[in-house]
C-alpha cells in the first residue's frame, strides 16, 4: 500500500517536472518578442499564434530571482504544516509570495504594482495603512486585560522590551538607510505586524524619497514572530540563573467588571494623548477591547474578533506575501533588514528579561517576579506568553506562567504601538 | 560620514525621547490602575453594618483572605462537575406518540431480504 502511494507520489513529481521543464523548452525555442505575421498560410499564423501564446507564459519570463521566491514562498506553506509554526500567517503570505512571483509580461495589470491590477487594489489597505488598524481592532476584542490589571507593575516589562525598537533604529541609521527607512526597520523590534507594516506604509512606502521597503519588513517582522519559539528560549537561558527560573509569582487577583470596563477607556484617552500618531492602532485597539468588556456588544465584538480580523488576515498576508515580486525584495537591503529583524528580537526579548531582573531589586518576598516573563514583553501575542510558560515548566513543572506573561505581553502591544506613533510624530 | 552622524545624533535623540515617553505612558497606566481597586472601592457605596461585620468577625490579615491556585482550581472543578451532572428540567408528562414511519425504498425491508417461495 506504502509503496503504491510512493509509486503514485513520484509519477506526480516526475510529471509535474516534465510539464515545467517542456513549457520552459517550448518557451524558450519560440523566444519571447514573438509576433504574429498578418499574411502567410493558416498554419504558419497558428504556429504564431501558439509562439506568441508561450511568450506570454510564465516560462518564456522566468528568472532565478522568481524562482528563488518561489521556493521561499513554498519554504513557508511549509514551515507552517509541519511545524506549524504561525500557519494563520505563514499560508496567506506563502501563498502570497508565489502569487507575487509568477513571471509574466509587465503592462497587463497583472502585477501588484500596476496600477488598476486587482492585486493593486487590495494592495492599497496595505500601502495606506487601512488593514493594521482593523486587525488591532480585532485584537482588542479578543484581549483579556486582566491580567495586567491583576498586576498592573508588569506594564513596564512591556515598556522595557521597546528597547528592541530604537536600538534597531539606531543600527539601520548605521548601515546607511534613511532617518525614515530607519524608523520603519526599527519597529519590527516591536514583534508586532500590524504596527510593522502600519508604519513601514507611512515611513517607507516608496513615496516621500524612501525606498519601498513594506514587503522585506513585513516579511521579516512576521518570519521573525513565527520563530520566536526558536529565538527565545535561548536568551531566556542566557540572561537567567536556574534559581529565577523557579521563582514561583503570586496568583493574579480577581479583577472586577468595573475595572475592565475603565481600562480601555482610559487607557485609549490616556495613551493617545501622550501618543496621538498612534491613535489609528491605539484608538481601534481600545475600542475592540471595550466592545468586548461593554456586555453590551458582544455581536460586534464576536464579529471583530472572527470574521472580520479572519478576512483581513488573509487580505493582509496575501498581499504582502505578493508584494514581494522578485525585482523589489531580491535586494541587498531586504538581507540587511533581515539581519536587523533578528537582532531587533534578541535586543528586546534582552530588554524585558534584563529589566525583570532589575525590578526584582526592589521588590520583596511574594512580589518577586520570575524574569523569566520579562521576554514576553515583546509583542507577540500570544507566542511568546507560550514561550516563557513552557521554558518555567521545563525547570518546575508546577510553575504555570501563562497568565503571568501575558500581562507584559499585552503591555508590549501597547507599548509597540506608542513607539510607532512616537517614530511616526518624529519622522513622519 | 557627516550625513551619517548628523542622522546618528538624531537617532539618540529619538532613541532617548522615545524610550522616555513609552515608559511614562506606561508608568501612568501602571500608577492609574494601581490606584484604581482604592478609587473604585472609596467610590462604592458600601452598606455600613457589612463593613463592620467584617472588621468584626475576624481580624483579616492578608494570609486569611488569600486563596490559593490550587483551591482555587479545586472549587472550580467541583463547580464545572456539578454543572455538568446537572440536568435540565424536564417536562414530566409522558406521552404516546405514534411514530410516523416515512417509506423510503432505501429501509424497505422488502428489499434487504430474500423472498422465499412459502408454498
Amino acid at each position: 500500500m506504502l509503496f503504491n502511494k510512493k509509486r503514485t507520489y513520484n509519477k506526480l513529481v516526475i510529471g509535474a517536472l516534465a510539464f515545467f521543464i517542456t513549457g520552459f523548452a517550448l518557451a524558450q525555442v519560440s523566444g519571447t518578442d514573438a509576433t504574429m505575421a498578418a499574411d502567410g498560410s493558416l498554419f504558419q499564423r497558428a504556429l504564431d499564434g501558439i509562439a506568441t501564446f508561450l511568450s506570454y507564459t510564465g516560462f518564456a519570463n522566468v528568472t532565478i530571482a522568481h524562482i528563488v521566491m518561489i521556493v521561499v514562498g513554498l519554504f513557508f506553506i511549509f514551515l507552517a504544516i509541519n511545524y506549524d509554526y504561525e500557519p494563520l500567517l505563514l499560508i496567506p503570505i506563502g501563498t502570497g509570495i508565489l502569487i507575487g512571483n509568477i513571471p509574466f509580461v509587465a503592462g497587463n495589470q497583472i502585477g501588484i504594482y500596476e496600477t488598476g491590477s486587482v492585486l493593486n487594489y487590495l494592495y492599497f489597505g496595505v500601502v495606506k495603512g487601512i488593514y493594521p488598524p482593523l486587525i488591532f481592532l480585532g485584537i482588542g476584542a479578543m484581549t483579556d486585560f486582566s491580567s495586567l490589571l491583576s498586576n498592573p507593575k508588569l506594564m513596564l516589562l512591556g515598556a522595557a522590551a521597546q528597547i528592541g525598537v530604537f536600538l534597531t533604529f539606531l543600527g539601520a541609521i548605521a548601515l546607511g538607510f534613511t532617518l525614515q527607512e530607519s524608523g520603519a526597520i526599527g519597529i519590527i523590534g516591536g514583534a508586532d505586524g500590524p504596527t510593522a507594516i502600519f508604519l513601514s506604509s507611512k515611513l517607507a512606502n516608496g513615496l516621500n524619497g524612501s525606498q519601498n521597503l513594506i514587503g522585506p519588513i513585513a516579511i521579516a517582522a512576521y518570519s521573525y514572530m513565527a520563530l520566536v519559539p526558536v529565538i527565545q528560549p535561548p536568551i531566556m537561558r542566557l540572561l537567567t540563573s536556574q534559581k529565577e527560573r523557579v521563582i514561583k509569582m503570586k496568583p493574579p487577583r480577581a479583577v472586577s467588571k468595573k475595572e475592565k470596563i475603565i481600562f480601555p477607556i482610559v487607557g485609549l484617552l490616556l495613551t493617545t494623548f501622550i501618543s496621538p500618531s498612534a491613535l489609528p492602532l491605539l484608538g481601534m485597539l481600545f475600542f475592540g477591547n471595550i466592545l468586548k468588556e461593554s456586555g453590551h456588544t458582544e455581536r460586534l465584538a464576536e464579529t471583530a474578533r472572527t470574521k472580520l480580523i479572519d478576512i483581513v488576515t488573509i487580505l493582509l498576508g496575501v498581499t504582502v506575501g505578493a508584494s514581494t515580486q522578485a525585482d523589489v525584495f531580491l535586494t541587498f537591503d531586504s538581507m540587511k533588514i533581515f539581519c536587523l529583524g533578528a537582532i531587533s528580537f534578541v535586543i528586546a526579548t534582552m530588554g524585558g528579561l534584563l529589566f525583570a531582573k532589575f525590578m526584582n531589586l526592589f521588590l520583596k518576598g511574594d512580589n518577586k517576579i520570575n524574569p523569566l516573563i520579562g521576554a514576553a514583553g515583546v509583542s507577540a501575542v500570544p507566542d511568546s506568553a507560550r514561550v516563557v510558560h513552557v521554558e518555567a515548566l521545563k525547570y518546575d513543572k508546577s510553575n504555570y506562567l501563562l497568565m503571568h506573561a501575558m500581562a507584559p505581553n499585552v503591555a508590549g502591544v501597547i507599548g509597540s504601538a506608542v513607539a510607532a506613533g512616537i517614530l511616526l510624530s518624529f519622522l513622519g | 560620514m557627516m550625513f551619517l552622524n548628523a542622522n546618528m545624533d538624531e537617532g539618540f535623540v529619538i532613541l532617548l525621547v522615545g524610550m522616555f515617553i513609552v515608559f511614562i505612558a506606561l508608568l501612568v497606566l501602571f500608577t492609574l490602575f494601581t490606584l484604581m481597586p482604592k478609587l473604585l472601592n472609596a467610590f462604592s457605596k458600601k452598606p455600613k453594618t457589612a463593613v463592620k461585620k467584617v472588621s468584626n468577625s475576624s481580624e483579616t490579615s492578608n494570609k486569611e483572605s488569600y486563596v490559593s491556585g490550587e483551591q482555587m482550581a479545586a472549587v472550580s472543578t467541583a463547580v464545572y462537575l456539578f454543572l455538568e451532572e446537572a440536568h435540565d428540567e424536564e417536562n414530566a408528562i409522558v406521552t404516546i406518540n405514534s411514530v410516523a414511519k416515512n417509506y423510503s425504498p432505501w429501509s424497505s425491508k422488502i428489499y434487504v431480504t430474500h423472498r422465499f417461495n412459502n408454498r
